[in-house]
């Protein structure tokens, strides 16, 4: 039996740093995911889709995307959906699911898994969940939930959503998954798949080949190591078989580059062109190095440049320090003297104080000067 | 620039001057008031104007023809400036004249426009005009310090400072500079609105943010809420349940104690209808034995008031008799006084009859005195109609008379006389007169005039007097007619008849003012006709009294008697009249007491009459009873119902002992308990269920607002604000900075580049005042404030004399460091120091000749004196005449 295992679709997420134009696109690429995942099922032959959590970015999310993402799943009416409610939108009193417009708006395709009652998918196929009812659960609710099912004779699916234990920087969170519990239990083969949800990166866990997390079909942030996959998984008595189909578009990249020179510049800009579909790519540049009025100049100038082809570009302000100091060149072409030289070596000096404020605070000055000279002549 | 020469033609009051001034040093020009310095300035002010061609119809040309000839002014200078020497001449008319001979760098010569034109070259090449102005001081202009900041005195300054070239680049950054940090700060360093405003606006992000956040937490909390709400309810439904069972074991046990309860009620009711029943055969009891005392009662009162009716009888008899007495004797007193009331009145009617009669004569006898004085009146008045002579007229009569008299016995003097003697009877006409003569009659005739004697038939005689005579005939006829129209007016023959006539006035006039006198006092305040009708009226009225009077009395005989008999019967009546009140006292108090009597008497009759009807009304009523029910069966009958009631009450105790015994107000208080606590709970699991209704919708709603994406949004805002806040705090700062930076550079600079001028004025300054003397320069090469003994104060503190005294000072101080290179200009003083004193004036001019050795200075003056103390000044006096060369 196959089927698909995703996850943390979050429909309804925006990013601060997308302007008017990407923002719409961005969204528009996780609900056409939604739909490629409908898609991708019918054509690998998949009896249905698990989505093991946040499948909303929260339960408050506008009610114009729910319609859009029930509408995405009613493309493929053959394929069921099940929707495990995550941390993100637990199944709690302000829950979406239990909201009006999913309710007059869900078609037959769509199942809320709502409790940890076993389901019977097929012959001898069954799936437990274990969703979340409310933001801070006091238990591992998937150790609950398996336990609550008892032994069988059925292959078993585990859906969940939470870290891991081996992974949580957090230890005392009572919320945390135990993997050990989770083997305990594919080991006495009481459960035969555990489908995760939570983490964005396509990972596998333990070392029995059955527990994973599928990892977001978009991705989301800079720090996601593998997004962008769905699972798809083939489940027979004795063999699983798992294996990560790409279905997203967007890309977050992170560059660190040191400027000091104009081939330092050239590089960046390289870099930068080397992108593919950079209207898909959010970039995030750590700068750091020292250039002079005019180079800094031109790197503004490139920055600009590629703003306008990327659907993002940001500058990483806690991993960038550039300093910008007028050259020997660039300062006698002022042609200042008496007082007015005098004020632009004091500027210099400042522009070198060990406290950075101060530095930065001296070397917009002198950029000012330039500007204001250039424009006085 | 340096001026060498000039000459004025026809300048206002100045037919020709020429003044040549020194080149380098001092120049004194003197003259009176008048004389023409100040038009040497203004002069060569017109001619350097570029304003001013030689065919100007400007009212400062205009200003300057003289007065009282008709000419057209002139002016011509020579002046050097920069590398030019030159001679420049304008002489402003309708086809006017204008010269240039440039002699230095190299010879050039030009007129009309074209000179005008070249020398505007030159100057605006080589003069500054601005210094030009600033280095004069004119007469009666105010004492403000020149600023030189506009001047070419900066320059000078800078080639000083050893700052030369850039200025104009370095005043552009400046103003950029300065201009860039106005943007964003004010010129104390306060934040600007596009500063404060972006911060308002970071602010305002974040309350949105923070009011979206906290909408979503509360959206959380109200779920959490929600959950725990859940969980009540299944435990409020447990509470329910259990106390639902406590309540039925209650019930049970109070349905129990009420089948007692109602046991016991009903044995109560028995034997409380019983006890009733008893009371009221009691009662009948009472009722029969009430009826025999009543009926007893009402037979002894009955006999009680008959008795007393026998008694009151002879009261009432005695006071009707005495009643009728009092009502006999007020009778006859009612009559007798009516009787005296009657006579009194006639007599009193008769007394007025009798004054009447009286009144009435009088009143006759006022109306027939009045008939006869009106008729005396009209009489006198009737001659005093007639006769209008007075004493004058006499008097006047009487001189005539006496004047015929007088005339008279002058004619008879002077006149002849004829004397006709009868020799018989005959008649003989003398002057017209017929006279009989009889025998021996002598008939004389004066003959005044002419006088005829005719007998008729016979003889006429003419005597014709002499003049003199007729003369005095003439004058006695005129005396004769005098008397005669005076008589004639009168209306009298003569003065005898007019002296009787004027008496019998005077008595006409006396009897009308006694019949006048006479009419007023009879008539009173009447007219006459009204006295005479109420003489007539009143004589009436006594006629008719006879006949109206009914009475056999005899009239009496007078007023008096009638008088008499009234008063007495007036006495008379008075005395029945009290009797008559007496009578009437009596009767009413006998009224009085019959009327008690008749009261009492009526009342004891119906006191008996309703005594007789109780009684029988009693003796019915028991009757009746008795019929009904005798008394031996009503005794009967109260014993059998006392023995019932008593045994129901045996019965009613026993079954209040048992209902006792089970305790049903507790039990009772146990059941209400049972069902509040129930009720307590279903309470409780309502309000809980309508707590998760309530805040399930408004979950639902607040769900639909889709505050995720708000959120994000103003997150998205907050951060693209704080952004902008950032940098645009980062150009503020940037260019706070810059501004700093250069304003302690340029500062510093402006403090080298101030220094030469500062001291080439503190140069002069302690050559007027003493070495402690200083100054400060301010940016606009102004002097602000002066140190003087160690005192510093601002300019404008500084006293008339002192204000004008620094003035000079910075101004030769400016003129000495510009003029050195050819492209200063004279300092000109137009009778300037004059609010100084002499010792002042002395130092003055050794400053004044000092920088003489460094620059041109021209002085203008009208007191000689005041610049004595310039040691090395060229004096050129300008007399007050004209038409003279001076050098």
């Amino acid at each position: 039996m196959k089927f698909v295992h995703t996850a943390d679709w979050q429909l309804g997420m925006t990013r601060h740093f997308l302007d008017g134009e990407a923002q719409p696109r961005f969204s528009q690429a996780r609900l056409d995911a939604v739909r490629n995942i409908g898609q991708l099922a019918v054509e690998e032959e998949c009896e249905f889709v698990v989505v093991c959590g946040d499948v909303f970015e929260s339960n408050q999310i506008d009610r114009q995307v729910l319609t859009r993402a029930l509408d995405a799943m009613a493309a493929t009416p053959d394929v069921t959906f099940y929707l495990l409610p995550g941390n993100h939108d637990p199944l709690d009193a302000a829950s979406i699911y239990r909201s009006s417009t999913f309710r007059e708006r869900q078609q037959p395709n769509v199942v809320v898994l709502e409790d940890s009652s076993p389901i019977q998918l097929a012959e001898g196929v069954e799936l437990v969940a274990a969703p979340w009812t409310s933001k801070r659960p006091l238990h591992d609710l998937v150790d609950q939930a398996c336990a609550a099912a008892g032994p069988s004779t059925s292959l078993r699916i585990i859906v969940g959503h939470g870290a891991l234990n081996i992974r949580s920087p957090d230890a005392t969170d009572p919320a945390l998954i135990s993997l050990r519990r989770l083997e305990e239990h594919i080991e006495a083969e009481q459960i035969h798949y555990v489908a995760l949800g939570d983490r964005h990166s396509t990972t596998e866990e333990g070392t029995t080949g059955r527990v994973w997390y599928s990892g977001a079909p978009e991705p989301t942030d800079y720090s996601e190591e593998d997004p962008g996959n769905v699972l798809v998984v083939e489940l027979e008595p004795g063999l699983v078989e798992v294996t990560p189909r790409s279905v997203g578009s967007w890309r977050f990249r992170q560059h660190q580059s040191h400027l000091t020179s104009d081939a330092d510049i050239d590089s960046l800009e390289q870099w930068l062109d080397a992108l593919e579909d950079k209207q898909l790519a959010i970039v995030k540049l750590s700068l750091v190095g020292s250039l002079s009025l005019g180079q800094k100049e031109r790197l503004d100038r490139l920055l600009d440049h590629f703003s306008d082809l990327l659907a993002a570009l940001e500058t990483w302000e806690r991993r960038s320090d550039l300093v910008v100091i007028p050259d020997d060149a660039e300062t006698s072409t002022l042609g200042l003297s008496g007082f007015a030289s005098e004020a632009l070596n004091d500027l210099r000096e400042l522009a070198q104080s060990p406290d950075p404020s101060e530095a930065v605070r001296a070397q917009n000055a002198t950029a000012l000067l330039h500007r204001l000279a250039k424009s006085a002549s | 620039m340096r001026i060498h020469r000039i000459t004025l033609t026809n300048y206002r009051g100045v037919d020709y001057a020429k003044v040549t001034f020194d080149e380098s040093g001092v120049t004194v020009i003197e003259g009176d008031n008048e004389a023409g310095k100040t038009s040497l300035v203004e002069a060569l002010e017109l001619l350097l104007d570029q304003r001013f061609l030689d065919r100007s119809n400007h009212r400062r040309v205009t200003a300057v023809k003289p007065v009282h000839h008709d000419a057209d002014p002139e002016v011509e200078a020579e002046v050097s400036t920069g590398p030019y020497r030159f001679v420049f001449a304008k002489r402003w008319a309708r086809n006017g004249m204008t010269e240039l001979h440039i002699s230095a760098p190299q010879h050039e010569q030009l007129t009309g426009d074209e000179a005008h034109e070249r020398v505007q070259s030159i100057l605006s090449e080589t003069l500054d005009t601005e210094l030009l102005k600033a280095l004069q001081v004119r007469q009666g202009t105010d004492l403000a310090l020149p600023s030189f900041a506009e001047t070419n005195l900066g320059a000078a300054l800078d080639t000083a400072a050893g700052t030369v070239g850039g200025n104009d680049l370095h005043d552009g950054i400046w103003q950029a500079i300065a201009a860039e940090r106005d943007e964003y700060w004010t010129l104390t360093g306060k934040r600007k609105a596009v500063l404060t405003e972006s911060q308002q606006r970071v602010n305002d992000a974040e309350a949105d943010v923070a009011s979206l956040t906290q909408q979503i937490a509360e959206i959380e909390a109200d779920t959490e809420r929600t959950a725990r709400l859940a969980t009540d309810a299944k435990r409020l439904q447990e509470l329910l349940a259990r106390a639902e069972e406590a309540r039925d074991g209650c019930q049970q046990q109070v349905s129990a104690a009420e089948d007692v309860e109602e046991e016991f009620s009903r044995c109560e009711a028995e034997w409380r209808r019983l006890e009733t029943e008893a009371e009221r055969a009691q009662a009948e009891q009472q009722a029969r034995t009430d009826l025999v005392g009543e009926e007893e009662r009402c037979r002894l009162r009955t006999a009680e008031l008959a008795e007393q009716a026998e008694q009151a009888a002879p009261a009432l008899a005695a006071a009707l008799r005495h009643h009728k007495e009092a009502d006999a004797a007020y009778k006859a007193a009612q009559e007798c006084l009516e009787q005296t009331r009657k006579s009194s009145a006639l007599a009193d009617r008769d007394r007025e009859h009798l004054r009447q009669i009286i009144e009435a004569r009088q009143l006759g006898a006022r109306h027939k005195r009045v008939i006869a004085a009106q008729e005396q009146m009209d009489a006198a008045n009737a001659i005093l109609e007639a006769i209008h002579l007075d004493d004058d007229d006499i008097e006047r009569i009487d001189a005539a008379q006496r004047a015929v008299i007088q005339a008279q016995a002058a004619a008879n003097a002077g006149s002849a006389t004829v004397t006709a003697t009868g020799l018989s009877d005959l008649e003989v006409t003398i002057d017209g007169v017929t006279v009989l003569l009889n025998e021996g009659d002598e008939q004389v005739t004066d003959v005044v005039d002419s006088a005829e004697v005719v007998v008729p038939g016979s003889l006429k005689i003419t005597v014709t007097a002499g003049n003199e005579s007729r003369q005095l005939g003439s004058e006695l006829a005129e005396a004769e007619a005098e008397l005669r129209a005076l008589c004639d007016q009168a209306g009298v023959a003569h003065l005898a008849e007019a002296r009787e006539a004027l008496a019998r006035r005077h008595t006409a006039s006396r009897e009308r003012d006694h019949a006048r006198h006479d009419i007023e006092r009879d008539l009173d305040d009447l007219t006459v006709d009204v006295l005479a009708n109420k003489a007539s009226r009143l004589a009436a009225r006594v006629a008719a009294y006879s006949d109206e009077r009914e009475s056999d009395v005899p009239l009496p005989s007078d007023l008096d008697s009638a008088t008499r008999a009234a008063l007495d019967l007036r006495d008379e009546f008075e005395e029945r009249r009290l009797s008559f009140e007496s009578a009437d006292g009596l009767l009413k108090s006998a009224q009085t007491a019959l009327n008690g009597e008749q009261v009492a008497h009526a009342a004891l009759g119906a006191t008996i009459d309703a005594a007789v009807n109780a009684a029988a009304d009693a003796q019915l009523k028991l009757e009746t009873a008795r019929a009904q029910l005798p008394d031996a069966v009503l005794g009967e009958r109260v014993t059998g119902a006392r023995g019932a009631s008593h045994e129901a009450r045996t019965t009613r105790d026993a079954a209040r002992a048992r209902l006792d015994d089970v305790d049903i107000a507790s039990l009772r208080r146990r059941l209400t308990n049972a069902d509040q606590k129930l009720n307590r709970a279903r309470a409780e699991l309502s309000q809980n269920n309508e707590n998760m209704r309530t805040l399930q919708i408004s979950l639902d709603l607040r769900g639909e607002k889709g505050l995720t994406a708000q959120l994000d949004a103003a997150c998205s805002n907050r951060d693209r604000c704080l952004a902008q806040d950032r940098s645009l705090r980062e150009r503020a700062e940037a260019a706070k900075l810059l501004y700093e930076v250069f304003e302690h550079r340029r500062t510093e600079a402006r403090q080298r580049y101030i220094a030469p001028f500062k001291q080439r004025i503190e140069q002069y300054g302690r050559i007027v005042y003493d070495t402690s003397f200083e100054v400060d320069v301010d940016d606009a090469l102004a002097v602000s404030r002066r140190t003087l003994g160690g005192v510093t104060l601002a300019v404008g503190q500084l006293s008339t004399g002192a204000q004008e005294q620094l003035g000079i000072i910075a101004r030769l101080a400016c003129a000495s460091i510009v003029s050195p290179d050819g492209s200063g200009a004279p300092v000109i003083l137009d009778d300037a120091l004059g609010w100084s004193d002499p010792a002042r004036l002395e130092r003055m001019g050794a400053a004044i000749s000092s920088a003489g050795n460094h620059c041109q200075v021209i002085i203008l003056t009208c007191t000689p004196g005041r610049y004595a103390h310039v040691g090395n000044a060229t004096v050129v006096n300008l007399p007050t005449s004209s038409q003279s060369e001076r050098s």
